[in-house]
């Protein structure tokens, strides 16, 4: 038989992908409060949470994953400095600042994220 | 169509996989997609030989164009990129087999697309940890845009290759 | 394919409702700290009426308004009011840890300078006529109400943060809500649940200020941290930290560097961080179990214990359960 270009089954289709991608975007910018916290991750484990909100000064940290990345924390948000991964696309997304954006510099196994309400509730100390 | 037509073709869809997706690595990321997101025009090649040739076809272009990705990209993107090939070749031939004349080229392209972003975000999350499904929102947005156009080129080759009597 | 779809969409719109979304205040100021709060099943005027419970509560407890507290170092006799309920239970603080929690350390504070923002080493008399009026015997408890003898000067600032998050989560309760956090300064009140699930308190670590040392898991119940990385500074080559030992009149050196107490209530957690600090992990254990509270302890070389009430609440690297 022979395939047509377009039926109805394809709009479901598409529906149902896109209002997913959608309504996950919106549970996840949405359903937290107005704090950001940024998330750096090395092959899934924790290397720092900062809180966005609280940061005045720029300042640059080095994370040692599989390569040494150098991370920028600014009060306009966060982003990958500088990398020796050959294809640089970490640095290519550019400033992180609203909840649910992801950077990802995939040779050196880092991540950086920017989490909702923040990992925590409260902090003590 | 007569096996050597079928291999020829498949042959040819190869070809076409490992250059489209030689040729996309090249061009610069889309301005709104995060880096590393690609249209997935080599994804055509895979759903055409599925539709045209046989799922055996389907199953051996992602392989080649994988190959392919393991001699010039190494092996983390030759994990993701068989990893996705794989996993969207089986839905598209699921689809056309179970569905086949229920779903068009564009429902095709989409799903291929969905499950090819999902089965990425899986190899990745292997990779860099659950971080990676945070990806998954964007991933599936743009995919359905970029998944709908490969559709449109997968009616394009099946056209051509039936106005030359090819049809199956 | 239709159903599918259906199952989906309504699938993502019930998770995004049956969230109760939570509402986040702004951040004041109130004790000399920052206070945030979060709320959830309540609103705005909520955190209003929390926030004017603390400013009520710093005006009677702090040295440097004209409630109780100033009352009292003005030499003057004061009987009831927030100020006299947390002097209570300090004095009977004091005579349990031995004099390690003395809130009567206001004149070596003042001495060396960590009230005005200026510390430094202080002159050696100025420091023995500061010792000479410290001690919780000088706090008098007569017929009518609770007066200074012999010039002593009190300072509540160990335990008015710890109150502060109490009268905040008292409010969140009296308001129905559903759960709550309030953090004034390095203090934490939680309450309830958010939509269900305990709350996260990150234990600041004490080597990196924008990192966690430990995450506690928690609800109905108040956090406080005593750490010497809070306020210090350098001089004459040392190093020297605002928490004072009460006997000796200089900052308390012990190997510790960070001690966090979890307590049903909101000023003796406060209290007994402070106090903790002070005598060391091996002394403060049976006084934590005297007051049902519990302890994570930070030493200087990083290494962190943990009470083994608390243990199964605690995310860390490494750490030691104490016995």
């Amino acid at each position: 038989m022979k395939t047509k270009l377009f039926k109805k089954a394809d709009l479901f289709i598409a529906l149902a992908v896109l209002i997913t991608g959608i309504a996950a975007l919106l549970l996840i910018s949405l359903s937290q409060g107005g704090g950001r916290t940024a998330v750096v991750e090395y092959r899934g484990e924790t290397v720092k949470v900062i809180d966005l909100d609280s940061v005045k000064e720029e300042y640059t940290f080095t994370v040692k994953g599989d390569l040494e990345v150098v991370i920028e924390v600014s009060p306009q948000g966060i982003r990958f400095l500088s990398s020796p991964c050959p294809d640089k696309r970490c640095v290519e997304f550019g400033l992180l600042n609203k909840k649910g954006q992801v950077a990802v510099c995939m040779p050196a196994g880092v991540s950086v994220r920017i989490a909702g309400e923040g990992e925590y509730d409260g902090v003590t100390g | 169509m007569k096996r050597g037509e079928k291999v020829a073709l498949a042959g040819m869809l190869s070809a076409f996989a490992v250059a489209s997706g030689a040729l996309e690595s090249l061009i610069p990321p889309l301005p709104f997609a995060p880096p590393g997101f690609r249209i997935g025009i080599s994804n055509v090649a895979s759903m055409t030989a599925a539709a045209a040739v046989s799922p055996l076809a389907a199953f051996a272009v992602a392989i080649i164009k994988s190959v392919f990705v393991l001699i010039t990209r190494g092996t983390t993107a030759f994990l993701l990129s068989v990893a996705g090939g794989l996993v969207s070749a089986c839905v598209t031939v699921l689809l056309l087999r179970f569905a086949r004349g229920k779903v068009g080229c564009i429902g095709i392209g989409v799903a291929s697309a969905a499950f090819h972003n999902l089965a990425q975000v899986c190899v990745y999350s292997l990779i860099i940890g659950t971080a990676a499904f945070w990806y998954l929102p964007y991933l599936l947005i743009l995919g359905s845009f970029c998944g709908a156009l490969t559709g449109i080129l997968l009616d394009l080759a099946l056209r051509f290759i039936s106005k030359r009597d090819y049809a199956p | 394919m239709k159903k599918a779809a259906l199952i989906l969409v309504s699938l993502a719109l019930t998770l995004a409702v049956s969230c109760a979304a939570p509402y986040r205040g702004a951040v004041e100021y109130a004790m000399g700290a920052e206070v945030t709060q979060t709320v959830w099943g309540a609103g705005e005027d909520c955190l209003k009426a929390a926030f004017d419970a603390i400013a009520a509560l710093e005006e009677d407890v702090s040295y440097r308004k004209d409630g109780g507290v100033a009352l009292l170092n003005s030499g003057k006799t004061v009987n009831g009011g927030d100020a006299y309920g947390i002097i209570v239970k300090s004095v009977e603080l004091w005579r349990e840890t031995g004099g390690a929690y003395d809130i009567t350390v206001l004149p070596l504070v003042r001495a060396w300078g960590f009230d005005s923002g200026e510390p430094h080493i202080p002159a050696a008399s100025e420091l023995a006529s500061a010792l000479a009026i410290t001690g919780g015997e000088n706090i008098i408890f007569g017929a009518d109400g609770i007066r200074l003898a012999n010039g002593a000067q009190i300072d509540l600032s160990a335990a008015g943060k710890g109150a502060a998050c109490q009268k905040a989560v008292e409010t969140y309760k009296a308001r129905g809500a559903s759960g709550g956090v309030v953090t004034v300064g390095g203090s934490v009140g939680v309450f309830g649940t958010k939509n269900g699930s305990p709350f996260r308190i990150a234990v600041r670590s004490p080597f990196d200020p924008a990192d966690a040392i430990a995450v506690l898991t928690l609800t109905d119940t108040y956090v406080s941290t005593s750490g010497s990385y809070e306020k210090r500074f350098f001089a004459d080559g040392a190093e020297y930290h605002h928490l004072l030992d009460p006997s000796t009149g200089y900052p308390v050196h012990n190997g510790l560097i960070s001690v966090t107490v979890v307590c049903g209530d909101g000023a003796l957690s406060d209290m007994l961080s402070s106090a903790c600090f002070c005598m060391g992990m091996e002394k403060s254990l049976p006084l934590l179990e005297k007051y049902s509270a519990s302890a994570l302890f930070v030493r200087e070389d990083g290494a962190v214990f943990v009470t083994k009430e608390l243990a199964p609440y605690v995310e860390c690297e490494s750490y030691e359960v104490l016995p």
